[in-house]
């Protein structure tokens, strides 16, 4: 049991530490403001440091970018290139059966016709689709031919040209212009007229395989 | 209160394990630490210093020096008791609920003077049915202002403010219940110009009376019936050369009769019998206190040394304190209040 009537008042009532709860609570609420500024302060600070470094690096970058597009197409240029060389030497190693086609040739010439002239050009040229190059060969003939209907029978080389498959896929079979014309009447031994008539033909496909 | 410290008010109910009590405004000052660990309270140290001077109700408003204290009697806390002739305390039993105490008039019940401004407090001691016991207290505001003051700065803060009557009432209360069983017992404490006089009954309050009369009535007696000078007046007191005990009685038979009384309304109320007086303060002529209460009540008292009610250091008491130990009752008392409080807080 205690008898503790007790007369302080609460304002006389005082903390024994010598640090000021007040005075702290004053003093931690001024740094914390204090704290926040400064870290507010330096946000906004590295805020506009990082804001100028991006502009700095868009200038940067549009002075670039020329010669970055430059570069782009230089490598794709070397990409081509390298591909155009490759293919050169798989064409340079490469070798088609002639003799084959040749034969193939002879058997399908109507025997109405004589060839004058056999020559086979090689075409190299670039695919539109960008697949790379590609290679096909032109065919020129010349010949000539008689009998009752010549025409017939360059029509049957023409359409043998077409269908026949030794060529590999032909693109275009077709007589230029003005090489369809007839010589002059020649007089056989036997005292018979002849006339002949003259015959060119060009024929573009690529070739089955390479040897 | 003001918000901040009514915020941070739950630090403060923390238990005090620490504390210094001081008994300002009598013919000294009596300071003494008691430090309390594990449930056991220890005298740290106890000390006297020279008087620290009440103010007068009527006079100036006084300022006092800090009262600095040495490194031994250095606690966080204290608790302040005031000894003053202008204080009242009383025991009341006041009808009615807790409600009812509100309405009280305390100036009239403490019986306080006319146009004084009193600073008042107290404390609901039991409440049987719908009565109340209340132990209320009162002191000159110009004196507890002063008295709170004399701590204004550093260390130790105040804590408490009381009366000397209500703080001696702790330690009488220590007293009986670690030595006298709780037996019925009278405590007298002698003050200089004011003695309280509490009767315990299975250890709970049951009467308080201040009377006032203290030591410094029979020094006057003494002084004026042998006309001697006032420093002569112990040595007359503690020998046997002179016979004063005849005047001494005459001075001291309101006191007594007071002291008849309160037996006998405390047998009478309480159905008991009074087993014990003990005796402590300002005992000057302890043999003449004691020769007169026998006398008068039948039962030889006991001086009591208030610093022994608790254990003590080696060293805990100076030099200047052997043989005035019967005075630290108020100090101790106060100490034990704001200890024991927090004691009660933390239960």
């Amino acid at each position: 049991m205690t008898y503790h009537v007790n007369l302080l008042l609460d304002e006389e009532q005082r903390s024994a530490s010598r640090v000021n709860v007040g005075l702290a609570l004053r003093m931690s609420a001024m740094i914390a403001a204090a704290a926040i500024i400064l870290v507010t302060m330096t946000l906004f600070i590295e805020s506009r440091d990082v804001e100028g470094q991006v502009k700095r690096s868009r200038a940067e970058w549009e002075s670039l970018k020329p010669q970055y597009t430059e570069v782009l197409a230089l490598r794709k240029e070397l990409d081509t290139l390298r591909a155009s060389f490759r293919q050169i030497e798989t064409f340079r190693r490469s070798r088609l059966a002639v003799g084959k086609e040749l034969t193939q040739l002879q058997r399908g010439i109507p025997e109405e016709i004589q060839l004058t002239s056999l020559h086979i050009n090689q075409l190299v040229g670039n695919q539109k689709t960008g697949a790379g190059f590609v290679r096909s060969y032109e065919m020129h003939l010349s010949g000539r031919t008689s009998g009752e209907s010549p025409k017939e029978n360059v029509d049957k080389l023409i359409g043998y040209l077409q269908t026949s498959l030794y060529t590999g896929r032909v693109e275009a079979v077709f007589v230029p212009p003005n090489a369809y014309r007839k010589e002059t009447a020649r007089t056989t031994a036997t005292g018979e007229t002849h006339t002949d008539w003259f015959f060119e033909l060009v024929c573009r496909y690529r070739p089955r395989s390479f040897e | 209160m003001n918000s901040l410290s009514g915020r941070f008010a739950f630090a403060r109910k923390r238990g005090l394990t620490d504390v210094v009590g001081l008994d300002v405004g009598g013919v000294t000052t009596r300071v003494v630490r008691l430090k309390c660990a594990a449930n056991a309270v220890t005298l740290v140290s106890a000390d006297l210093f020279p008087r620290q001077v009440l103010p007068a109700v009527e006079g100036e408003a006084a300022v006092p020096q800090p009262l600095l204290l040495p490194k031994p009697l250095q606690a966080l806390y204290a608790a302040i008791s005031v000894t003053s002739p202008q204080a009242s305390i009383r025991l009341l039993s006041v009808p009615g609920g807790p409600e009812s105490l509100e309405q009280l008039n305390f100036n009239e019940l403490l019986g306080l003077a006319e146009g004084a401004e009193y600073r008042i407090g107290y404390e609901v001691l039991a409440s049987e049915g719908r009565e109340q016991n209340i132990l209320a207290s009162a002191i000159p505001e110009k004196q507890a202002r002063w008295a709170v003051a004399l701590l204004s700065q550093g260390i130790p803060a105040a804590r408490s403010l009381q009366t000397s009557g209500t703080a001696v009432l702790n330690c009488f209360s220590r007293e009986l219940t670690a030595r006298h069983d709780d037996v019925p017992s009278m405590f007298v404490h002698v003050g200089s110009d004011v003695t309280d006089v509490a009767v315990f009954f299975k250890g709970r309050l049951a009467l308080y009376r201040q009377c006032m009369m203290g030591s410094q009535l029979i020094v006057k007696t003494v002084q004026q019936r042998f006309g001697i000078e006032e420093d002569i007046v112990p040595g007359v007191l503690e020998d046997d050369l002179i016979d004063a005990s005849q005047p001494i009685a005459v001075a001291m038979e309101p006191f007594l009769r007071q002291l008849v009384l309160a037996r006998e309304f405390v047998e009478r109320k309480r159905s008991c019998r009074i087993e014990k007086i003990l005796l402590c303060g300002s005992l000057l002529g302890a043999q003449h206190w004691k020769l007169h209460i026998n006398r008068t009540m039948g039962i030889t008292p006991e001086a009591w040394n208030p610093l022994a009610t608790v254990p003590s250091l080696p060293d805990a008491l100076s030099d200047r304190v052997k043989g005035m130990e019967s005075r630290f009752a108020v100090a101790v008392g106060a100490a034990l209040s704001v200890l024991e409080v927090e004691h009660d807080v933390s239960r």
